[in-house]
């Protein structure tokens, strides 16, 4: 690579190898295993739902409020990856298994790890998505995270084929990310009556994705199918391009 | 046809009568007596009791005669003799504690010969049988008083002690005398090693004093190596390991490693050791390595070299390994209790696991729970405002109250008892708030305790 590149007069072709020559080393270009999300989200993402053995950001401006989105995906992971474990890396990690078995997450595959720096979180993280034996990485409350950082994560997920989930809780958006996906998670309140809460629902907007577009959608969450859709009230008018 | 080439049994060699077996010829009888076949070296010296741990590096049988003298066992050491007793007593100087020593048969006979000023030797079952009856009786572990009373009747060596009859003898003094009578004479007196011997050791020597840590990690990867190939043919499996340098000066350092499976992969454990070594303080240099695993396991053979990665069966003990050297890794299982907090418990991640009930739980239960201000319609109603470091959360819906009372079984808990919402907010977010006390009564508080789905 060292070499100078020469353009031939033909510019065109020249560029169109190169794109070429860019997509080959691009691994995630790759047809590559995904978890499912809704129908809608699923058709728009370039890969054809959320891609494992890659990193995904979640953000949100409160803590708590996407923590539900982020244990749904673990379960599916886990249940996509059988015989793989979770981690569930944090400074305090203060997950409640009676709640979270009823996402789906198996607690016979969940770890929980302290580590209250977070070089240490980045290293666990990464050492575990190394491994072979890791379904999903969720690691909660990682600020400042520079780009050398998140592209070593998702070396490191592409090696051991785990998703890795970083879960920000930051209200504005951060600066750039070498994550495959970007996401803001807001809940919202779509069918709750004064004594009933129904089902949890969020507004998921796609804030990045790598070689696609970015989108909103609302989602529900129903409990006894465990399937994601976009609720059938939801006026047209909210989904809208970011 | 067939049956009855079945039933002739092939090639069986039949006894023929001029070619009779002989009985094998007798093995030659061994030209040492029966107490010469064990071997052991005791040491004498003030205060050399407390180095029992650092003389591991020259046997693994170690036990402790007291303050001031040391017994090393060296049946089955390789060394010679004589080169190994001028090293022992050569490496004890150098740590500043000089010591005498006597290699011989008989521990007891050993160390009263050292007590009477007997010179450092190496000693033949026949020179020690020599060197006893000039034993003085005050050199023998006796208590004070036998010895004086010994005395008074005139028995002032072994020889005269040994002439007189036993019975009036075990009858004036005892079985003291008697069993000393006896581990003098080589009837060896059972002693208790400081460690229990590992089966599985490898140690090394080096000529150069290691310092730096490269040199270390190499002198560990031929320890694990070597260790893992002893393993191997035994078809064990390390569940503990220990890691002892010995430096120069007569110091040493110890490192134990457990293992969440047994193991005895080279790779897996060479790097959860070379973590450790950043532990380790080659103040002077490091002389001696030895790597031992005191715990074991039976492992079963396992294919290798078809697939080199690990599956996620092993991977995962491993990883679990690795992260918990460095962080507290744990996992969660149920514990039978409805209140909230202690619901789930916290296990080692090698514990057995168990699945847990769904429940209308948060996802997040807090440690310390926030405190908030609720507004209510109604004292025992559920809230329509929240308010929590000055932001005002207006309650869309709330489910419950769900009353959790304090398990009364349980000694000195008189907590009060606990209301619990699943609120909605207008914001979006759910939280599972609960009010303490009685509704209605001045201390009755607000707090949020976990985040919903």
């Amino acid at each position: 690579m060292s070499a100078p590149l020469t353009l031939p007069p033909n510019r065109s072709a020249a560029l169109a190898r190169l794109r070429d020559r860019l997509a080959r080393l691009d691994r995630t270009a790759q047809d590559r295993a995904t978890l499912p999300l809704a129908p809608e989200i699923n058709q728009h993402l370039p890969w054809g739902g959320l891609p494992l053995a890659g990193l995904h950001e979640l953000l949100s401006d409160a803590p708590g409020h996407a923590t539900a989105f982020a244990a749904l995906l673990l379960a599916r992971a886990q249940a996509r990856l059988t015989r793989r474990a979770a981690l569930w890396i944090a400074a305090e990690p203060d997950a409640y298994m009676p709640g979270l078995a009823g996402l789906g997450l198996d607690a016979t595959r969940l770890f929980l790890l302290r580590a209250p720096r977070q070089r240490d979180a980045l290293w666990a993280a990464e050492e575990a998505l190394r491994s072979p034996a890791t379904a999903a990485v969720l690691l909660l409350g990682a600020r400042t995270l520079d780009m050398t950082a998140a592209r070593r994560l998702q070396l490191a997920a592409e090696t051991g084929g785990g998703i890795a989930l970083l879960l920000r809780e930051e209200a504005s958006t951060p600066g750039p990310t070498t994550a495959l996906t970007r996401w803001r998670i807001t809940p919202r309140a779509l069918s709750a009556t004064p004594h009933h809460l129904g089902p949890p629902a969020w507004e998921v907007t796609l804030l990045r994705a790598r070689g696609g577009q970015p989108g909103t959608w609302l989602l529900e969450w129903d409990q006894a199918t465990g399937q994601l859709a976009t609720p059938a009230a939801a006026p047209a008018a909210e989904r809208r391009r970011a | 046809m067939a049956g009855r080439r079945c039933a002739r049994t092939p090639a069986l060699p039949l006894p023929m009568p001029e070619r009779r077996l002989r009985p094998p010829a007798p093995l030659p009888a061994s030209s040492e007596p029966a107490t010469g076949r064990r071997r052991f070296l005791v040491l004498h010296g003030p205060g050399i009791g407390e180095m029992a741990a650092w003389a591991l590096r020259f046997s693994p049988l170690v036990g402790r005669l007291g303050p001031d003298a040391l017994l090393i066992e060296t049946t089955g050491l390789p060394e010679a003799e004589p080169a190994l007793l001028a090293r022992v007593l050569a490496a004890f100087e150098r740590a500043g504690l000089p010591a005498t020593g006597l290699l011989g048969a008989a521990p007891a006979a050993l160390g009263a010969l050292l007590r009477a000023g007997h010179p450092s030797a190496v000693l033949t079952p026949a020179e020690e049988a020599a060197a006893l009856p000039h034993l003085p009786v005050t050199a023998l572990a006796l208590p004070p008083e036998t010895i004086l009373a010994l005395h008074r009747l005139g028995l002032r060596d072994l020889a005269a002690l040994e002439a007189q009859p036993r019975a009036p003898l075990a009858r004036r003094f005892g079985g003291v005398l008697m069993t000393e009578l006896a581990a003098l004479r080589g009837a060896v007196a059972p002693y208790t090693p400081i460690r229990t011997p590992p089966r599985h050791v490898a140690a090394r020597d080096f000529l150069e004093p290691l310092l730096t840590a490269p040199a270390l990690a190499h002198a560990l990867h031929r320890l694990v190596v070597e260790l893992c190939e002893g393993l191997n043919a035994e078809g064990q499996g390390a569940r503990v390991l220990r890691l002892t340098a010995f430096r120069g000066d007569g110091s040493w350092q110890e490192l134990g490693q457990g293992l969440g499976q047994a193991s005895r992969d080279p790779g897996h454990v060479e790097r959860l050791l070379a973590r450790r070594i950043e532990e380790l303080r080659p103040e002077f240099g490091f002389e001696r390595m030895m790597l031992a695993a005191p715990v074991t396991e039976w492992l079963d053979a396992q294919q290798a070299a078809l697939a080199p990665e690990a599956g996620p069966e092993e991977a995962l003990p491993q990883l679990l390994d690795r992260l918990g050297q460095r962080l507290e890794v744990w996992r969660l299982i149920p514990h039978a209790s409805h209140w909230p907090e202690r619901a789930q418990r916290r296990a080692s991640p090698f514990a057995p696991a168990a699945p847990f009930t769904p429940a209308p739980r948060p996802l997040r239960l807090l440690r310390r729970p926030l405190p908030l201000e609720a507004v209510a319609l109604l004292p025992d109603a559920p809230p329509s405002l929240l308010r929590h470091g000055g932001r005002a959360e207006r309650v869309v819906s709330a489910e419950g109250p769900e009353r959790l009372t304090p398990e009364w079984w349980q000694p000195g808990r008189q907590a009060p008892p606990r209301d619990y919402y699943r609120v909605q907010l207008a914001s979006g977010a759910r939280w599972w708030v609960c009010r303490r006390g009685e509704p209605g009564t001045p201390d009755a508080r607000w707090f949020l305790h976990g985040y919903l789905c």
